[in-house]
């Protein structure tokens, strides 16, 4: 149950607010995604990196407790 | 040779720089640069588009006409000096619209040879009369297979979203503007529109999408993967001509159906009193024949259009009516006309701004005209503005050597309407006294009472 209330915090963790990063990024994703199924496979990858990422990084806490 | 000015609007490019030499303008291109350039010269875009008009015309010349400051400069090239330089900020949205088409022909235009254009800043398009001229010969570089638009985000802060904040929330985009002087941010327009708003597709990519991308946490990770992605040219020309495709059909929210005719129909007085009025004017420029006329209040530029018929060459009218303005645009346009009307409140013109407050001229700072025309704008400032007529006066007198002043007295309906809620405080507001303001700076060469109500039309010679 905690692992899946962990989950569920994953998921919903608002995003990071950063102050800056490159002007230009916004837009260089967005034309990752009109150059076509490469493009898409990227953002796609990227999203899930972090996704999993999020969930790595929420897990280690809890091994820790367990030690 | 005559000392040469560095442009202060000219220092962000390394590629070169812009210097003034008399009336004379000239571009330098630095080392960094000089391959590019061959490279665009060669490709005969240069040619193409300054034989139709689309780039500001420039020749190669040797660098010693430039002297001590060529130095450094593999290249220097001689432009075509502009009538008048114009900011975004004082475009009507046509006009905005106009130079976003602009840039989006130009940039496919490029693409065409296999040159790009290394950004999308909207001071880089001016105007001659209404068609607009893209002026940065340095913008132009050779292309790179796959490489992303580099000047999409400054597209769309500078052309897009301007438009936008007027197509969809009818708020005009000069205000704002002026204060950033870099355009409208994506994460602002996209917290100000509603959600109906957004339901676009291009909306959505280039408003929503594009802000959401660039705070979302995927992007602090991925910038290996972006400065080495590949954009296809293929996608690359849609996403310009797709652009192109939209912003053509974007409109000011706030406009109704207004047209030349109800704003020639507005005024207070009959035909004849127009026709008396265009006489005097017509008069005064068959006269004088100046080659660049100010023309203050110009509203749709029926004056504007006396004027270039009557003996001028160049007219930038302003207005601070965006209804008028648009329709004053659009006919220009649509004429062909050698005029250039321009959103500016005559009691906060725009000011010197930008690095060192050099970068971007005021409007005082541009001031060459040879002849004003201030037709029933006076009472507007003196009154609606609560401007001292004596220091109007003196600014009006100041601006050009000679002119066409119109007094609205108190009596005419007009200033009874922006008398009707207020007290009177304007005891200097007489006929006497605004003559007396006139005279003592110039001379009255004539005059002439031209409605019934007592509007008097005056035209001057500065001392």
């Amino acid at each position: 149950m905690l692992r899946f209330w962990i989950f569920i915090l994953a998921v919903c963790a608002p995003n990071p607010a950063y102050a800056y990063l490159d002007p230009g990024t916004g837009s260089m994703i967005l034309q990752l995604l009109l150059g076509g199924v490469a493009g898409v496979l990227i953002i796609g990858k990227l999203y899930w990196e972090l996704f999993t990422d999020l969930f790595a990084k929420r897990k280690q806490p809890l091994r820790s407790d367990k030690e | 040779m005559t000392r040469a000015i560095a442009d202060f609007g000219s220092f962000r490019d390394p590629s070169g720089r812009v210097f003034h030499v008399g009336d004379k303008i000239f571009r330098t291109v630095t080392r960094v640069a000089a391959e590019d350039f061959e490279f665009v010269r060669a490709s005969g875009l240069i040619e193409r588009l300054t034989g139709d008009g689309r780039l500001i015309g420039s020749q190669v010349v040797p660098p010693d006409a430039l002297g001590e400051y060529a130095d450094g400069a593999t290249y220097v090239v001689e432009h075509t000096r502009l009538p008048f330089v114009s900011y975004p900020y004082e475009w009507s949205f046509a006009a905005l619209r106009t130079a976003a088409l602009h840039h989006l022909d130009i940039h496919l235009a490029a693409l065409d040879v296999g040159v790009t254009l290394s950004d999308a800043s909207a001071y880089n398009i001016q105007f001659q009369g209404a068609r607009a001229v893209f002026i940065d010969l340095l913008s132009f570089r050779r292309y790179q297979n796959g490489e992303m638009w580099s000047g999409h985000r400054q597209f769309c802060e500078q052309f897009l979203n301007p438009l936008l904040l007027r197509a969809k929330l009818g708020i005009p985009h000069n205000a704002w503007y002026r204060g950033t002087q870099e355009g409208i941010g994506a994460a602002d327009l996209r917290r100000l529109l509603p959600w109906h708003g957004k339901l676009s597709r291009n909306v959505l990519l280039h408003v929503v999408a594009q802000s959401a991308f660039q705070k979302s946490p995927i992007a602090s990770g991925s910038k290996h993967i972006l400065t080495t992605a590949k954009f296809p040219l293929a996608s690359y020309r849609r996403m310009l001509s797709g652009l192109g495709d939209w912003i053509a059909t974007l409109a000011p929210a706030d406009q109704g159906k207004t047209t030349w005719q109800d704003y020639a129909r507005s005024h207070s007085y009959g035909d004849d009193e127009v026709a008396a009025k265009k006489d005097f004017v017509a008069r005064f420029f068959g006269a004088t024949k100046p080659d660049m006329v100010w023309d203050l209040g110009c509203n749709i530029g029926d004056y504007a259009t006396v004027a270039l018929d009557s003996g001028a060459t160049h007219v930038v009218g302003f207005d601070f009516d965006h209804g008028a303005l648009e329709l004053a645009f659009s006919r220009a346009l649509a004429e062909d006309l050698n005029f250039l009307p321009l959103f500016n409140d005559g009691a906060n013109p725009s000011p010197d701004q930008g690095w060192h407050q050099r970068e971007r001229k005021g409007l005082a700072s541009r001031a060459d005209a040879d002849a004003i025309l201030a037709l029933a704008w006076l009472h507007h400032i003196a009154i609606g503005r609560n401007i001292p007529i004596d220091d109007v006066i003196d600014w009006l007198m100041g601006l050009a050597p000679r002119g066409i002043i119109e007094f609205v007295p108190k009596q005419d309906p007009m200033v009874r309407e922006l008398l009707a809620l207020r007290d009177d405080i304007f005891s200097d507001y007489t006929e006497d006294y605004f003559f007396e303001c006139v005279a003592r700076r110039g001379r009255i060469v004539e005059t002439k009472t031209v409605t019934r109500t007592g509007r008097k039309l005056v035209w001057y010679e500065r001392a």
